[in-house]
């Protein structure tokens, strides 16, 4: 697919292909051969993501969540199974793959502007243009006027709508995102929250997401895989039924958000305490 | 009553550094000067500010030994220069393949941890018996000093590198060469300034201590030659224009880093 010209917004409708798989997971296990032994991180994972969902792991800290995005990023070499994303297997991280930390990851000694342009290194764009792009990217997130700021002058929040617009900008087919609200403070993260869904709807990007809250979860995906811990793998793949749009706080409310969220907490109660509760599953 | 005044006062100069700093610099001329005037008959030894002003403006006019003073302070200054300036390009590149490689880290890291606590002074005796006492030897001592400053500092910056820029980058295609030099490099800066600051100052000290042992110009030379014949007022000037250059450096690399390095601690 040829890069967004001038001429074309930043971000039409896709229609998502549904039935084409972004990304597959196929038996991929992971360890570390540490000094007192081998620890499994994760093990058995079988997941398969659609183009266009919103995929969040969701999952204790220490469940491995964090190293599934590395291995899907290419960031790391499963130890053990295939690894694919459109059917080619990752050797590397790549421009298919946007992705975006909990720690912004921001170029401190680059502006705004050209931390976005950054991304577009790889396109073949004259400096203009690539300003042009830039920016069309920046005001999707609302920071055109903080293009010649510096990152350190912007809040957490800002900070991660520049990260944002920066992975967007290389026009990735899969964004990569590990816990990247995790550090800012409630309401903020509330905001961001809906600011991505708003912009997953306008672009249906494929979305691999990195959580441990239950109600970011549920807020944002489309498809939640639980995690177990020691070694990591899911406990449960849920397919989220809120309905869309959800871009609006009063989703949070909805007595079908309490019940997905009571359905989720109970699974990892379980988790947490394995012997005291029993029986079937609500 | 009494209390709050000298609260509000103080108050008044937390906020104002530099005139705190400037009333504590008079107050020590005028003790000096006082100092100087009650004991001029028994201490020869004992220079006031204003006798010490004069002597500079003998010494710019006519020179010490034949040599004027200019040429002894750009004598000083082109050693710890150049010594300087090799010592920190060797030394950034040696640091980067530190920090880069953990092989060659560990490789050099028990000659760094010995060479660390030797004073560089202590190396004089047996660079005058290699090198003579001619500029070389000079050079080659502040050379050894700079480059061990400024080659931990840039392996320790690059180390710090956040392992979460490197990836970002690495998803946007970029080569290996353009992630040096856009992405580590720039995000080692701050650590590769300290160095500089540090070797700097050291540098300044060490030519100073290498032209008090050896040398026939240069400021070093010229406190050693005024203490050995008794020209206690030009031993005075030496030591102040020392003490200002040295400070002069390093505003000048404060000023570089403040530039360049904007983002730095923020």
């Amino acid at each position: 697919m040829p890069f967004i010209t001038r001429k074309s917004p930043a971000l039409e409708m896709v229609e998502p292909t549904t039935d084409e798989i972004a990304v597959s997971l196929d038996g991929v296990g992971h360890w570390f051969d540490g000094p007192s032994g081998r620890t499994q991180v994760l093990s058995d994972i079988n997941i398969q993501i659609k183009t266009g969902e919103f995929f969040t792991v969701l999952g204790p800290s220490g469940c491995g969540k964090t190293t599934l995005l590395n291995i899907v990023g290419g960031f790391i070499e499963a130890k053990a199974g295939e690894v694919a994303t459109f059917g080619e297997a990752v050797t590397g991280p790549g421009p298919d793959r946007g992705v975006i930390f909990q720690s912004y990851a921001l170029f401190h000694w680059l502006s705004v502007l050209k931390n976005v342009e950054f991304a577009l290194h790889g396109h073949k764009l004259p400096k203009s243009e690539r300003a042009d792009v830039a920016l069309q990217y920046l005001d999707l997130v609302g920071l055109k006027d903080f293009r010649h700021h510096y990152p350190y002058q912007l809040s957490g929040g800002m900070k991660q709508r520049v990260a944002i617009a920066r992975a967007l900008a290389a026009n990735p087919k899969i964004l990569l995102m590990d816990e990247p609200f995790a550090a800012l403070d409630a309401q903020m993260r509330e905001v961001l929250q809906e600011e991505l869904l708003e912009i997953w709807q306008r672009t249906r990007k494929t979305v691999l997401f990195i959580t441990h809250s239950v109600d970011e979860a549920i807020f944002l995906s489309t498809d939640i895989c639980v995690m177990s811990a020691n070694p990591g793998r899911p406990k449960a793949l849920l397919s989220n039924n809120l309905p869309q749009p959800r871009a609006d706080c009063r989703a949070r409310t909805t007595a079908a958000f309490q019940e997905s969220k009571e359905r989720i907490l109970g699974l990892i109660r379980e988790e947490v305490h394995p012997t005291r509760i029993r029986g079937p599953l609500p | 009553m009494m209390r709050t005044r000298l609260k509000q006062a103080a108050n008044a100069l937390e906020a104002r550094p530099a005139l705190v700093g400037t009333m504590s610099t008079l107050l020590l001329l005028i003790i000096w000067s006082i100092w100087a005037r009650e004991t001029e008959t028994m201490h020869s030894s004992f220079v006031g500010p204003l006798e010490l002003l004069y002597q500079v403006y003998l010494l710019a006019t006519q020179g010490y030994g034949g040599t004027p003073l200019w040429v002894h302070i750009a004598t000083s200054l082109f050693r710890a220069g150049v010594g300087f300036i090799a010592g920190a390009i060797v030394g950034i590149c040696v640091g980067v393949a530190m920090g880069y490689n953990r092989i060659i880290s560990s490789a050099l890291a028990p000659f760094f941890s010995f060479i660390r606590p030797i004073p560089p002074i202590a190396y004089i005796p047996l660079v005058i018996l290699w090198f003579g006492i001619g500029e070389f030897s000079k050079i080659v001592l502040i050379f050894l000093t700079s480059f061990l400053y400024v080659a931990l500092n840039t392996a320790a910056g690059v180390r710090a590198v956040p392992q979460d820029l490197i990836r970002v980058a690495r998803t946007f295609g970029i080569s290996n060469f353009r992630l040096f030099y856009a992405v580590v490099l720039p995000e080692a800066l701050p650590y590769v300034i300290v160095g500089l600051k540090v070797a700097l100052a050291l540098s300044w000290a060490v030519v100073v201590a290498a032209e008090l042992v050896a040398a026939q110009a240069g400021l070093g030379y010229l406190i050693m030659d005024a203490a050995t014949f008794f020209r206690i007022p030009d031993l005075y000037v030496g030591i102040v224009l020392i003490g200002l250059i040295g400070l002069l450096l390093e505003r000048g690399l404060t000023m570089f880093e403040r530039r360049f390095v904007h983002w730095s601690g923020k």
